[in-house]
């Protein structure tokens, strides 16, 4: 993801080494939005191949439907939270950000 | 009683509800009221096309016979929709920005433009994807057949089903054609059909979430006994086989975009990247909903329906052995639209792609003279989307004839998803690695192509014999398609996945490391992979609407207000919207978009129209395009400039000229009428005295007067004209001067004594010791000014005791000869008169002279680089000839 990465210095472009705190709070959920389908991964291939030996078949079925509704619940919440704070933010702010995410 | 006769009225109905939505919907979207197509929801649902009959019904046939195994189809596309902000997100961008229309436009876009690799992806997908489109065929005349079965006891043999697969694949074919092909939109989207997919999905849903409810609750007693009929039922006896979860998990998460059809709704019918941010989590739901009641119906229907029944049709069957007939027609439209909205959207898919990249180049190539006309190439691409859908369907029809409707075809689902997962390392390359380089891209292609054919493809659809299978390829074990490189114990898709991927992406990797890419490769690398930095996402809802005003304050600034405003008020003409702003529909922002090509140029049109579109990020291409034209313009106006400049000079030259010529043509009217006078006046005098002469009675003496009058009048004229040749040939440069030294003194006594001063009476004084000078002039030129200057004195002074004195005197650079009498002097208006030609300031001289003197005195002064002037301020007339230093200068060396 380095290819993406918002490869200006915050300080060649307004003199101050720290984002304020809206667009940090935005770039942590855009990084958690990054972090979901590692998550996902890890919540699902790695019970279905290794520790599902002596679970009941009905138990691993709820056990996937539930993980999958808190993943989607969890992307609906990370995903309007992100887009709200774009619409929130003004264009410039948009730019700057957009261009490394 | 049920009869498929209902059957079939119900579909046809429902098949004229979708061409009516598919219809209405276009009509609404050419008309620029696209609002409602627009919306996230319907975007998501499109995605739905993913969920195709073998979901439908495959999935509960491979939950009866694996367990939860069928859930992989759906976690490996939620993992994907999960990573949509890394992933998608790119890919729809960059589809926007280089206009992609199709997987294979993506992939040979990236590489330099390569048609080669377009063509393979093409064939790839094509291979991949007929058998699949013959599969729903399959599902279609089965879903018939247990209708026919359960209705009226009549078991279909192969004559009907085959009829009912012709059938459904015309029907398929004329709507396609119908809403896919209508016109040839540059965006390649198409509203109608986007809108019927959606409603499919709603229904499918719908369908399978009914039989879902009445399994749990109206078959089984709830949830809590639909779990332990789970644990109770034969399936629970599954492990899961952990290659083949991984290996199905990982090709349905890369069919997700790497499908024809996927792609096609995913990016090409995109219309606003934040849409993305819904479908992220809402398509998610949606698969889990379709997910939810496969196992229970799986259970349920293994307990309920005799065994031996197909699992695959537990959906409709269910239904149909509980006497839920309309339940069962539900089910039958959920599995109906399943599948046709699959082919619909593949037949598009690949038409666009064969059409693109195989079809028109090989038209092209045919025709050799390129498309001349736009038109021609327009009718050429649609009636070559025609044919491709044709061709694609008739494959599907045929690979379901071959198969025999067998078993074999239902195990081509995921055959045909890994095949196309092929694309995969060549996509990381698209999205990720700047390193990817095409000869890369062709050699992981062939690669995975090959292997994957030989060891999935050709088993699945029955092309290998049996000795191949046992002994490898040429007989060597290393080679059996199922156990390739002797690793046996693997599930025949995850081995076929391990193998055609892995030296798929060996081949890739080795072979662009290797490989130094063309610069429109580097190109087309750095502008993909970095499209987050090169562009940023349109705002919301207003993304990719123009509005009207928008479009007048551009056209305005480019073609003028009077131009810009009549051909908004001929487009809103046309739309029937008199004395208001046209609407911007896509046929009046193309003729707008051609009207600017014709001052702008085309790129520049296209790019301006796309910003206000709203259009994400203009590709490189198109930069460059517009960069050109520019520097086109640029240079046509400078040379405009220049030329308007030399015709301003010419101009100028020419007026100035002409002043000159009607100042000339002035002077001369005045010149002629003013010789002719002169000439009369003597002429008159000879020709009345020599009537005179004529007469007898004259006596001698008047007859010697008369005599001599003539005489003297005759001189006079012809002194007059020679004075005047003189003139004009002193005037016209054609006078050649005899220049030489000579000295002043002798000049000035040679002057004296030709003006006959020794018989006048006028006094000259002169001081003979200034006048010693050598001088380099045209003796006798300069001694004519002399006498005239002298004789003139002698004719127009006027005092008792006439004098001239001349003297010399060296001032400056110049030396002046002064001619200074006692007269009266010359009164100040006429000072410059007196040297105009005929002038004469008295009638006492007439007689004699043409008043020409004074203006060939200056003439040859003139000649002789020097001036001649009357000074005034004196009492007398005072004549000075001046001539420059640099003659004396030159003679006193």
């Amino acid at each position: 993801m380095s290819d993406e990465g918002n490869t200006t210095p915050n300080r060649a472009r307004t003199g101050s080494l720290f984002f304020e705190s809206a667009i940090y709070r935005r770039n942590r959920l855009i990084d958690a939005a990054r972090m979901m389908p590692l998550l996902a991964v890890v919540l699902f291939v790695f019970p279905a191949l290794l520790a599902f030996d002596g679970v009941t078949t009905s138990s691993r079925w709820i056990f996937f439907f539930v993980v999958w509704t808190l993943l989607i619940a969890a992307t609906a919440v990370l995903s309007h939270a992100i887009k709200r704070r774009t619409i929130d933010n003004p264009a410039g702010t948009v730019k700057r950000n957009e261009a490394g995410e | 009683m049920l009869t498929v006769n209902i059957l079939i009225v119900i579909s046809l109905l429902y098949v004229a509800f979708l061409f009516a939505i598919a219809f209405f919907a276009d009509r609404g979207a050419a008309k620029g009221r696209v609002a409602w197509v627009r919306s996230p929801l319907i975007y998501t649902l499109s995605l739905s096309v993913y969920c195709t009959a073998w979901t439908f019904y495959g999935a509960v046939g491979n939950a009866a016979r694996s367990g939860l195994e069928y859930l992989t189809i759906y976690l490996g596309p939620t993992l994907v929709l999960l990573s949509w902000w890394w992933l998608l997100r790119k890919l729809v961008r960059i589809g926007k920005a280089e206009r992609i229309t199709s997987i294979a436009d993506l992939i040979s876009s990236r590489y330099g433009k390569s048609s080669g690799l377009a063509v393979i992806v093409t064939l790839l997908a094509v291979t991949g994807t007929t058998p699949y489109i013959a599969l729903q065929l399959q599902s279609v005349t089965l879903s018939f057949a247990v209708f026919a079965e359960a209705g009226g006891g009549i078991t279909w043999q192969a004559d009907q089903l085959n009829g009912t697969a012709l059938w459904v694949a015309a029907g398929l074919a004329i709507f396609t054609i119908l809403f896919g092909t209508r016109n040839i939109d540059t965006s390649e989207r198409h509203h109608g059909v986007v809108m019927a997919i959606a409603v499919e999905a709603v229904v499918k849903l719908v369908a399978l979430v009914a039989v879902g409810l009445f399994v749990v609750w109206g078959v089984s007693g709830g949830p809590s006994d639909t779990l332990q009929m789970i644990d109770a039922s034969a399936v629970s006896q599954w492990n899961p086989d952990k290659g083949r979860w991984a290996a199905m998990t990982f090709v349905a998460a890369a069919a997700i975009i790497c499908l024809p059809r996927m792609f096609q709704v995913m990016v090409v019918e995109n219309d606003d990247e934040t849409h993305l941010h819904v479908a992220s989590w809402a398509f998610p739901l949606y698969l889990m909903a379709m997910s939810l009641f496969v196992l229970p119906i799986a259970v349920v229907g293994l307990e309920l329906l005799p065994a031996g029944s197909n699992p695959d049709l537990f959906v409709l069957t269910i239904p149909l052995y509980m006497d839920q007939e309309w339940l069962a027609i539900l089910a039958f439209l959920g599995g109906f639209s399943s599948a046709t909205s699959m082919v619909i959207v593949a037949a598009i898919a690949l038409s666009t792609m064969m059409s693109n990249h195989i079809v028109i180049p090989l038209w092209m190539i045919m025709r050799q003279q390129g498309a001349t006309v736009s038109g021609d190439v327009r009718q050429a691409v649609i009636l070559s989307r025609r044919f491709s859908i044709i061709a694609v369907l008739a494959l599907g029809y045929l690979y379901f004839r071959i198969t025999g409707g067998s078993a074999a075809l239902s195990a081509i689902g995921l055959v045909s998803f890994a095949g196309v997962a092929q694309v995969v390392p060549a996509l990381i390359g698209v999205l990720f690695w700047r390193g990817g380089t095409r000869r890369g891209a062709i050699a992981g292609l062939s690669t995975g192509f090959a292997v994957w054919g030989f060891t999935s493809f050709l088993p699945a659809i029955g092309l290998i014999p049996m000795s191949l299978l046992e002994d490898g390829l040429f007989g060597m074990g290393v080679l059996r398609p199922q156990a390739l490189m002797g690793v046996s114990g693997l599930d025949p898709l995850a081995h076929s996945v391990m193998w055609s991927l892995g030296l798929n992406l060996l081949a890739f990797i080795t072979v662009s490391l290797l490989t130094f890419p063309s610069p429109i490769e580097r190109l087309q690398g750095a502008s993909f992979i970095n499209i987050f930095e090169r562009s940023h996402a349109s705002q919301g809802a207003k993304a990719g609407t123009a509005e009207a005003e928008d479009l007048l304050v551009m056209a305005q600034r480019l073609l003028g207000a009077t131009e810009a405003q009549a051909v908004f008020s001929e487009g809103a003409r046309q739309q029937g919207k008199m004395g208001a702003l046209p609407d911007p529909t896509p046929e009046f922002v193309n003729q707008l978009e051609r009207e600017l090509a014709s001052t702008v140029g085309a790129a520049t049109a296209n790019a301006m129209i796309g910003q206000i579109n709203g259009q994400a990020a203009i590709s490189v291409q198109d930069l460059l395009a517009v960069a050109d034209e520019s520097a086109q313009i640029l240079e046509y106006s400078n040379q405009l400039e220049a030329k308007s400049d030399e015709l301003e000079k010419t101009a100028r030259k020419l007026r100035d000229a002409n002043g000159a010529l009607q100042a000339l043509s002035v002077q001369k009217d005045a010149f002629l009428s003013q010789v002719s006078h002169e000439l009369r006046t003597p002429m008159t005098s000879i020709r009345s005295f020599s009537e005179f002469l004529m007469e007898d009675s004259l006596k001698p003496v008047d007859h010697t007067r008369y005599a001599g009058i003539i005489h003297n009048e005759s001189i006079r004229l012809t002194r007059l004209l020679d004075d005047l040749l003189d003139l004009t040939v002193l005037e016209n440069g054609q006078v050649e001067l005899n220049t030489g030294p000579a000295n002043l003194v002798n000049l000035l006594d040679q002057a004296e004594a030709s003006s006959g001063q020794s018989a006048g009476n006028l006094v000259v004084t002169r001081t003979h010791a200034l006048e010693d000078i050598t001088i380099t002039t045209d003796r006798d030129r300069l001694v004519q000014v002399f006498i005239n200057l002298i004789s003139n004195a002698q004719k127009y002074c006027q005092a008792d005791i006439p004098s001239l004195n001349i003297s010399t005197v060296r001032s400056g650079g110049f030396l002046d000869i002064i001619f200074e009498d006692n007269g009266l002097g010359i009164p100040p208006e006429s000072q410059s008169i007196i040297f105009e030609k005929f002038a004469r300031l008295s009638d006492q001289a007439a007689a004699g002279s043409a008043g020409l003197g004074l203006a060939i005195s200056r003439e040859i002064m003139g000649r002789l680089g020097g001036t001649l002037d009357y000074v005034p301020g004196k009492s007398g007339a005072v004549f000075r000839v001046r001539m420059p230093h640099n003659e004396i200068q030159k003679a006193a060396e």
